[in-house]
């Protein structure tokens, strides 16, 4: 009974403090509230478009002298499409300086130089240049979605006329090697015709051909959208970021007791230690379960995240409750005035919470090694663990994170309570 | 005079604490260089890694899985590693763990079908929010594209040598496509056009801090408040501000010289990150040394009188901790120095480069990433000190000596 008046006692005053429910709750869910407005929420249907990146093209193609063909004036006219009018605002200047001056002077995101002969080049049957023609995209460094777009643009482009060149070229020679050879300017004439008609097809058949199919592991999430996905791991992070925290701030009441001398006071009753550690342990298990609970229903009902099967999140729930409990009454025990554990509180768990990939799990391509170090801390190995429960793993794919997850909290909560014991004595 | 040894005094006080030094001075730091090792620059040169299952038996005579194959392998930004029976098995999981970015499957089929009226898709297992994923998928598309090009133009090919001299059999076509997919393979590895994708000169010389280096300056500017603002708030507690009152020192020296410690402490951690960047993490903040020198001074106003506007209305060292952790949290997520702005969404993009902290970005950003100079910075410091004069005036009408 008196540990469960303790743990009583310890859950009211964490609940009390504005401060303690700060952190608990409102400091993740702002967080995450700000990503949601960023990027649009992840429970409407159609999120709000991206800003409009201003482009300047600087066309200085002429058109193919034996096909007409101005193959600049048809890109520029497709990023001009309507399909492309919420994201792109193009204009065009006549000069390339005045392209790259514009992305300069911060009138423009990027700036598209297509060379004079370009149409030439792309279309030309003869023999290739020394060099490619290149086709550049000047960009603003601090843009990243907007270049991107266009880079693909570009990129799908480039390949569409590369494919149409090389299949009228082939065309060109298959009807020249295998028609009868009459030489002359109605040779020429079917051969390039057989060229334009293989080009055509060519284009026809890119414009409507799937090449590549991508899908996201796991079934049951494939219908799921990316800004979804991108919520939950934000939230996801704050959460394990601030259960934590809330962890380490729990074990400082210990602390702040000691110097209140209110714990000398509870050790002079008949109290026994281990029944005043397991109360105050009591506490912070129920009181970061509970965090961990509202968080997640709150996050739900606020930003629409859907976190899948309740099994596999009770499941990583529990090792990350007794791993943050132990992780900070270890750290509060090397602490030895509530003034350290501000510090030792904040600048600790800040670091740890950064080795072990809470703040970097959107930054793609990470060396290896950045994987490794992350294990070195308890957040790294429940970064993994939900990772796992939130993509849809298994139970039996859980299971080595949790159980060294539970293990790393174990042992923090029995070395913090040799410690805490010494310093109380 | 006075007002100046009240700013001397809450300065030793700051600085003879030496857990200021680790807020102030370790973690901005250290985040610069976490963040700075793991954005931009370091991840570009570390490939991608793709596992590949062909389940195209065929193909093998086409060629064409294997030519898909050594297409995606030669792209410098992939590394591609076949995967045998067991861990085909498991690429969801692998795709999930992260332990590769993407697997790519040819389905059974997939070269009679390129050969064919309609091409089979070549298969991507990949995540769509990572950007990794995103960054696979690209790369394998092109490879697919061009393979799958290369076999519709020797069909295209072949019709057209049909036009005039048909095939006398099945097997004569076939033949004639396999020696023409193998010329249009060739064709496609010498593209007559190619992209070449530049930025300002700046950028390409220098290395992945650029993005973490100025949004640290601006988020640790704001989280070092919390140090400042605690000095006013245990200051109106322990009634040291009213003993003050009681002296001849005017109300607006003692708020001066808050202030001016406040200024102070910010611009000096400015100027050492500003330092540290220039020679620890390659940033080029001296090319245009007055710029950054009035971007610092901009920064340090602005920063001072939010300090001093949460040291007025906070009631206890708990509130200057959630006020400052507030705005930091908004001021940074808000102002870009978490991500580009132009990756959220137009409205949250709009709102956001209303903010100071966008100014403060923008100003930086000017200087290290766009190479720009003096003139640059001028409307986002004049945007600073006007938002840093309107926090003033608050915290003036706010500020309760006891």
């Amino acid at each position: 009974m008196k540990l469960l008046a303790i743990a009583r006692k310890d859950i009211a005053h964490q609940f009390r403090s504005a401060f303690a429910l700060f952190m608990m709750l409102g400091a993740p869910l702002l967080v995450t509230g700000l990503m949601h407005l960023a990027f649009g929420g992840a429970g409407r249907e159609k999120a709000p478009a991206a800003a409009r990146m201003r482009v300047v093209v600087a066309d200085l193609d002429r058109p193919d002298p034996r096909t007409g063909t101005a193959l600049g004036r048809l890109f520029v006219e497709q990023l001009r499409s309507p399909e492309l009018a919420g994201l792109l605002e193009v204009r065009t200047v006549a000069e390339e300086e005045a392209a790259r001056l514009a992305v300069d002077r911060r009138q423009a995101g990027a700036a598209v130089i297509i060379p004079a002969g370009f149409s030439a080049a792309a279309l030309g049957q003869g023999a290739a240049p020394g060099s490619p023609v290149e086709v550049e995209l000047y960009r603003d460094p601090t843009l990243t979605l907007g270049p991107a777009l266009l880079t693909s643009l570009l990129d799908s482009f480039l390949d569409g006329v590369t494919g149409a060149r090389v299949a009228a070229v082939l065309a060109a020679h298959s009807a020249g090697a295998s028609g009868e050879d009459h030489g002359g300017p109605s040779a020429g004439q079917a051969l390039g015709q057989a060229a334009q008609e293989a080009a055509a097809r060519y284009a026809a058949w890119s414009a409507q051909a799937e090449t590549v199919r991508v899908a996201a592991p796991g079934a049951r999430r494939a219908n799921e959208r990316e800004l979804q996905e991108i919520l939950r791991a934000v939230m996801a992070s704050m959460l394990l970021f601030f259960v934590f925290f809330t962890g380490g701030g729990a074990a400082e009441s210990l602390v702040i007791e000691r110097e209140q001398g209110t714990l000398a006071r509870l050790a002079s009753t008949p109290t026994r230690a281990g029944t005043i550690l397991a109360g105050k342990a009591l506490a912070t298990l129920l009181v970061l379960t509970a965090q961990v609970v509202v968080l997640l229903a709150a996050s739900g009902m606020l930003f629409g995240i859907s976190w899948g099967r309740p099994g596999p999140l009770a499941a990583a729930t529990f090792p990350l409750v007794i791993g943050a409990a132990g992780f900070g009454l270890m750290l509060m025990s090397f602490v030895r005035s509530s003034r350290q554990a501000g510090l030792v509180l904040g600048v600790g768990l800040s670091l740890t919470g950064m080795l072990g990939g809470l703040f970097t799990n959107f930054i793609p391509g990470l060396p290896p090694l950045f994987d490794k170090v992350g294990l070195a801390v308890p957040q790294g190995w429940a970064a993994r663990l939900w990772s796992l429960a939130l993509s849809g793993a298994g139970l039996r794919e859980m299971l080595p994170p949790a159980a060294v997850l539970t293990a790393i909290g174990a042992a923090c909560f029995a070395v913090g309570a040799v410690l805490m014991g010494r310093r109380r004595a | 005079m006075r007002a100046l040894a009240l700013m001397a005094k809450d300065l030793l006080q700051i600085l003879k604490d030496w857990k200021s030094a680790v807020f102030l001075i370790a973690m901005p730091l250290t985040f610069t260089l976490f963040f700075g090792f793991v954005t931009a620059g370091n991840f570009q040169a570390s490939r991608l890694k793709v596992g590949w299952i062909d389940e195209d038996a065929a193909s093998e005579a086409e060629g064409l899985g294997q030519a898909l194959f050594d297409l995606a392998a030669l792209n410098p930004t992939l590394q591609v590693e076949r995967l045998d029976a067991a861990r085909a098995a498991k690429a969801e999981a692998l795709v999930r763990e992260g332990r590769f970015a993407a697997v790519a499957r040819v389905p059974a089929g997939f070269a009679a079908a390129a050969l064919g009226a309609a091409p089979l898709p070549l298969q991507i297992l990949a995540q769509p929010a990572a950007t990794e994923g995103r960054a696979a998928s690209t790369a394998l598309r092109s490879a697919a594209t061009r393979v799958l090009g290369a076999a519709r133009a020797a069909v295209l090919s072949a019709d057209s040598a049909a036009v005039a001299h048909p095939f006398p059999s099945a097997e004569a076509r076939a033949q004639f496509v396999r020696e023409q997919l193998g010329e249009a393979l060739k064709a496609w590895g010498s593209p007559r056009v190619v992209l070449r994708s530049r930025t300002v000169a700046a950028v390409e010389r220098a290395g992945g801090f650029l993005q973490s280096s100025p949004g640290m300056m601006v988020q640790f500017a704001i989280y070092s408040l919390i140090t400042s603002a605690m000095t006013i708030v245990l200051e109106r507690k322990s009634r040291a501000l009213r003993r003050l009152l009681s002296t001849t020192l005017p109300r607006a020296a003692i708020v001066g010289g808050h202030l001016g410690a406040m200024f102070v402490v910010v611009f000096l951690q400015q100027a050492l990150l500003a330092a540290c960047g220039q020679w620890l993490f390659r940033v080029d903040y001296l090319h245009a040394p007055l710029a950054t020198l009035l971007m610092m001074a901009s920064l340090g106003v602005w920063a001072a009188c939010l300090g001093l506007l949460i040291g007025a209305l906070a009631r206890s060292e708990q509130h200057v901790i959630i006020y400052s952790l507030a705005a930091m949290f908004i001021l940074c997520s808000l102002g870009g120095a978490w991500f580009p702005l132009d990756v959220a969404g137009g409205t949250f993009a709009r709102i956001g480069s209303f903010t100071p902290s966008a100014w403060a970005m923008e100003g930086l950003q000017n200087i290290v990433l766009r190479g720009l100079g003096l003139a640059s910075v001028l409307r986002p410091a004049l945007g600073l000190l006007a938002c840093g004069a309107g926090f003033f005036v608050l915290a003036a009408w706010r500020f309760r000596f006891e």
